[in-house]
């Protein structure tokens, strides 16, 4: 019987091939969307999974209330804390700092690297992460000063072999005589913590002694708690400890402490400012793109069951025929189920073929690096068995029901009753569900894709067009500035330069500053270190009193510029005169504010510009900024490369750009705003499809009626009108559904930015009309036909 | 074999009644072969629905092989239709994803028969209805004729005891209704009871009785003389 049910199915599926096809695409374009959604999701959620007892690995993370600023996450600390919460809290039982600047020289005999991913660590990373050692001893590996940790493919880099690599010597932030104790595995790239090298915690308390204190926040802490510890629990139990230490301090409020799990840092640190977290994710996102994935299966598999419906007044005769020949029932839902499992299997396979052929053009546009892996991704295997079944299950069984319910007698007598007609309610309910489903898709694709429009071109307040950002690295980087920059001056192209913190201006670190008043009062500020030229140089503009000037030498110890958001925090009304206590020490000279600058958005536009500080101060130095003229940035960076190398031969030439930095800093919404882009229209494709097959097959049913109506004088124009009458308003009512969730669903995307778009009438106006727009141009074809067909050859036909 | 007992069936929408049988008592027996005629709209499909346990009556009883059948679910109904009755229509209604072997095989797979069974019994009835070189077709490559044929071939594969025949030259032209006509006609004459609605005087001829209907009721019965 299985096997009469298999045949009729196949040779049905290959004699109806466009009925087929519409299916069979349509399922597997939503199928292998879902897969690749599914995929991205995967990815997400499978961040720092890797770390063994994940489950009792928290981030120690403190809020801040900055004067000035408001209320921060930030998830840095003081250098002696983790061993203070070790020695004072019992459930903590393990803790280790990882303090990150990102990239460091490195030199290996004679050459010279710049290495990426480097922290400063103690020993217990090992056992909290799980860091595996290939060679070397994890009790050792960290424990003296000047050790260091390599990843196997840094090994590699530095040494040709890894076998080499152990107990060789390299020189490190220009200095020498570190030495390679251990060779560690790479790390996992879904990792909230990518490391290529370690080195000892040991070495950085050496170099940089001030991190003994309790005075800054430097580092982030993870810690791990004996397995009956609650962790809210002792998150009270640190606060408690740290407002011991603030007790007295009349100036600082003490900062308010908690443990985050691991497992939540790479989805859900989107509040969190200072942190180290690699391809930080948002779970907001996450959860977003699983209900696309969800409604876009629905949407393909609606298009079945309409079909599927439309189609069951064809199927009524053989409906019939096997009642009449015996068949109950149940053999009738058995079979129609089993074509639904074989249309799904099929549009199963060839969605997997279409995941595969699209992965490159997904992974370059999201920036990512996923695939499909039946053999060591059990869960995705199983899901996709999981889906077949649920979606043949999905799109068979209202069919399977609809269509076995037929009485033979009354199909065999040729009796059409109201009750076999699609078009019934459930069909319009499921083309309405379809559109509205689209129409919000469109409405949240308009604005979000505005948005980044804005974004982009939004006036950031400085001019970032060609502009370079060498690095002067460690060592005396003024001096080293001093030195190049006469020489960057021979170089025709290059218009100016400046020296700055860093290209965007500030120096990356907050600091308070204290008013000389009477009240003291106190402002966290991001410090700039800069030059008289960089506001030149950037085009920012100055509101009020005058730049730094070497006319006056005064200015590099006694000056300040402030940004505006700095002065209206503050209340002035005349700034200028105004006077600071350096770290509140009467023993430094005070520093007078000689000028205001407009706000620029050093940072991305997602956070507000808060207030800065711009001091000379050439021992924060860490670029050396260049304008240059159009069209030759190539031919220019390796003039300045060579200029580079010949003044410092043992160091490596690294550089940014401005306008890239930029690029990238949007570079995740834009990702997000293709994949989005993406799906809405392979919704639409996969929704246009079946109206597509349904309006095929309505007007087919209606061939009679549109025959009648014209020999009783109906014209074409009105039999179109017909046809599209009762498509287009299915879409209208689409419309008033989705209108008001896309409004909800747009508002909380834009609620992300600090700076963000309004949503205008326009964009529910655009989705709407596109979506009207689409159905037309689906239904048109069909309607045309029917409304010009010979009278005479439809009523034959009934 | 067959008898009923002032069967009625009444179609209700919600605005109005039509009686389409009204007090039809008559007995057939096993064996016979019995033409049922009419003008249009006369009742005579509506029973011959109600004898082939497509539809049940809304008075009277109904009894199929002695058994009072007339309140039977559509499980029992099913049943006893798959054991007992075989169908030919004046449409034919073949399935036109099947090929010839596969339509008249149906039957027998609703009643569980192994393949091999199967396979032997189709092909003898294939032989028998002459039409086993058109075995591997699908019903639209067949003329009319042929495909009438397939459908009696369909009908008489399970042994039925009775065949019940809606207009079943209808479709067809003289010579391949004649064709088929005689098909039935071997098959009666081999013990298989017959129930045929016709509109064809010449159909009827075959038969051994007719009952006539007009408006829902028998007006009269004609037994002919050759079957005295």
């Amino acid at each position: 019987m299985i096997q009469n049910y298999f045949k009729i199915a196949l040779r049905r599926l290959l004699r109806q091939f466009s009925y087929t096809a519409i299916n069979v695409i349509g399922l597997s374009v939503g199928i292998a969307s879902f897969l690749l959604i599914m995929l991205y999701i995967q990815y997400h959620l499978g961040f720092d999974k890797h770390i063994p007892e994940i489950q009792s690995l928290y981030r120690v993370v403190q809020i801040q209330q900055a004067d000035g600023v408001g209320e921060q996450h930030v998830a840095v600390h003081m250098g002696p804390l983790s061993e203070t919460l070790v020695k004072d809290i019992p459930e903590i039982i393990d803790a280790v700092r990882v303090m990150s600047w990102g990239s460091a020289p490195v030199q290996v005999g004679d050459a010279y690297y710049s290495q990426e991913n480097v922290v400063w660590t103690d020993p217990s990373i090992f056992r909290l992460f799980g860091v595996k050692l290939l060679m070397g001893d994890t009790a050792a590996a960290l424990a003296e000063p000047q050790s260091i940790v390599l990843s196997e493919t840094a090994a590699k880099k530095f040494f040709g072999d890894k076998e080499k690599a152990i107990g060789q010597l390299l020189g490190f932030n220009n200095e020498s005589g570190y030495i390679v104790t251990g060779i560690m595995e790479d790390q996992p790239r879904n990792s909230h913590l990518f490391i290529d090298m370690m080195v000892s915690y040991q070495s950085a308390l050496i170099s940089f002694p001030w991190l003994k204190g309790w005075g800054s926040n430097s580092m982030p802490v993870y810690v791990k708690l004996s397995p009956e510890a609650n962790y809210k629990a002792v998150s009270e139990k640190i606060n408690k400890l740290v407002d011991q230490f603030y007790k007295g301090d009349a100036f600082s409020h003490a900062p308010k402490m908690y443990l985050q799990p691991n497992s939540e840092i790479h989805l859900r640190s989107g509040h969190i400012k200072f942190q180290i977290n690699e391809k930080q994710g948002n779970y907001r996102m996450v959860f977003v793109f699983m209900i696309v994935a969800i409604l876009i299966i629905v949407i393909a598999c609606i298009n079945f069951i309409n079909l599927a419906i439309a189609r069951s007044v064809k199927r009524a005769k053989e409906v019939g025929v096997r009642k009449v020949l015996g068949a109950d029932r149940l053999n009738l839902i058995y079979q129609f189920m089993g074509e639904s499992v074989i249309i799904t299997f099929l549009s199963l396979l060839l969605a997997l073929i279409l995941v595969e052929l699209s992965l490159p053009v997904y992974n370059r546009l999201l920036d990512m690096e996923l695939q499909m892996q039946f053999l060591n991704n059990p869960l995705f295997n199983i899901g996709l068995l999981g889906l077949w079944l649920l979606i043949s299950l999905l799109s068979g069984i209202y069919p399977a029901f609809f269509m076995s319910r037929y009485q033979a007698v009354e199909v065999l007598k040729g009796v059409k009753s109201q009750k076999h007609q699609s078009g019934g309610w459930l069909s319009r309910a499921l083309v309405i569900f379809q559109f509205s489903v689209a129409i919000v898709l469109i409405f949240i694709v308009m604005v979000t894709n505005r948005q980044i429009n804005y974004i982009s071109g939004k006036d950031l307040g400085y001019n970032y067009e060609r502009v370079l950002g060498i690095y002067l690295q460690t060592g005396n980087a003024a001096q080293k500035a001093e030195l190049l920059k006469p020489r960057l001056q021979q170089i025709t192209g290059i218009k100016t330069t400046a020296t700055a913190s860093f290209i965007n201006g500030v120096a990356g670190n907050q600091s308070t500053i204290i008013v000389d008043d009477s009240a003291s009062t106190r402002i966290m500020v991001r410090f700039g270190y800069v030059d008289e030229n960089f506001f030149p140089l950037m085009e920012i503009k100055l509101l009020e009193g005058r730049n730094f000037s070497i006319d006056y030498p005064a200015d590099a110890k006694e000056s300040v510029i402030l940004n505006q958001a700095a002065v209206s925090y503050l209340g002035w009304e005349n700034p200028i005169g105004m006077r600071f206590k350096p770290f509140g020490m009467d023993t430094l000279n005070k520093r007078t504010v000689i000028g205001v600058i407009n706000d620029y958005h050093y940072y991305s536009v997602h956070s507000k510009i808060e207030p800065a500080a711009y001091v000379i101060y050439p021992e924060g130095f860490g670029v050396m900024c260049v304008k240059y003229e159009p069209d030759n940035s190539k031919d220019i960076i390796k003039q300045i490369e060579a200029e580079w190398l010949s003044l410092f031969p043992t160091t490596t030439f690294n550089w940014v750009s401005a306008s890239e930095r930029l690029e990238k800093q949007y570079r995740n919404d834009k990702n997000t705003m293709h994949l989005f882009t993406m799906f809405t229209l392979l919704s639409l494709l996969i929704s246009a499809m079946g109206l597509y097959g349904l309006t095929a097959l309505r007007v087919e049913q209606r061939t009679k009626e549109i025959g009648i109506r014209k020999v009783l004088g109906g014209t074409v124009s009105q039999m179109i009108q017909l046809i599209f009458k009762e498509f287009l308003l299915l879409v209208g009512l689409a419309g008033l559904i989705a209108l008001p969730i896309g409004y909800y669903i747009s508002s909380q995307i834009l609620g992300q930015f600090a700076y963000a778009i309004r949503i205008s009438v326009l964009d529910g106006f655009i989705a709407l009309f596109s979506a009207l727009f689409i159905a037309t141009l689906t239904i048109a074809y069909h309607a045309r036909n029917a409304a010009e067909a010979n009278p005479v050859e439809a009523l034959k036909y009934e | 074999m067959i008898r009923s007992e002032h069967l009625s069936k009444v179609f209700r929408t919600d605005e109005v009644e039509t009686t389409a049988l009204n007090d039809v008592s008559f007995e057939i027996r096993k064996g016979e072969f019995v033409a049922i005629m009419g003008p249009s709209g006369c009742g005579k499909s509506t029973l011959l629905n109600i004898l082939g346990l497509l539809d049940n009556p809304t008075g009277g009883k109904y009894f199929f092989l002695d058994k009072d059948v007339s309140k039977s679910t559509e499980r029992q109904r099913a049943n006893l239709r798959k054991f007992n009755i075989g169908f030919v229509f004046q449409n034919f209604n073949l399935i036109d994803e099947l090929t010839v072997f596969e339509n008249v095989e149906l039957p027998l797979i609703y009643l569980g028969m192994p393949a091999r069974e199967r396979r032997t019994r189709v092909d003898v009835v294939l032989e028998q209805m002459q039409i086993s070189h058109r075995s591997k077709h699908f019903p639209l490559q067949l003329s009319g004729g042929q495909q009438q044929r397939v459908a009696v071939a369909r009908a008489v594969i399970a042994k039925p005891a009775l065949i019940l025949a809606d207009e079943p030259t209808g479709n067809l032209d003289s010579v391949h209704g004649e064709e088929v006509m005689n098909l039935l006609n071997d098959l009666n004459n081999n013990g298989t009871t017959i129930i045929m609605v016709t509109h064809s005087q010449r159909d009827a001829e075959y038969s051994q009785r007719v009952i006539r209907l007009f408006d829902g009721q028998i007006i009269n019965e004609n037994i002919k003389k050759s079957a005295l």
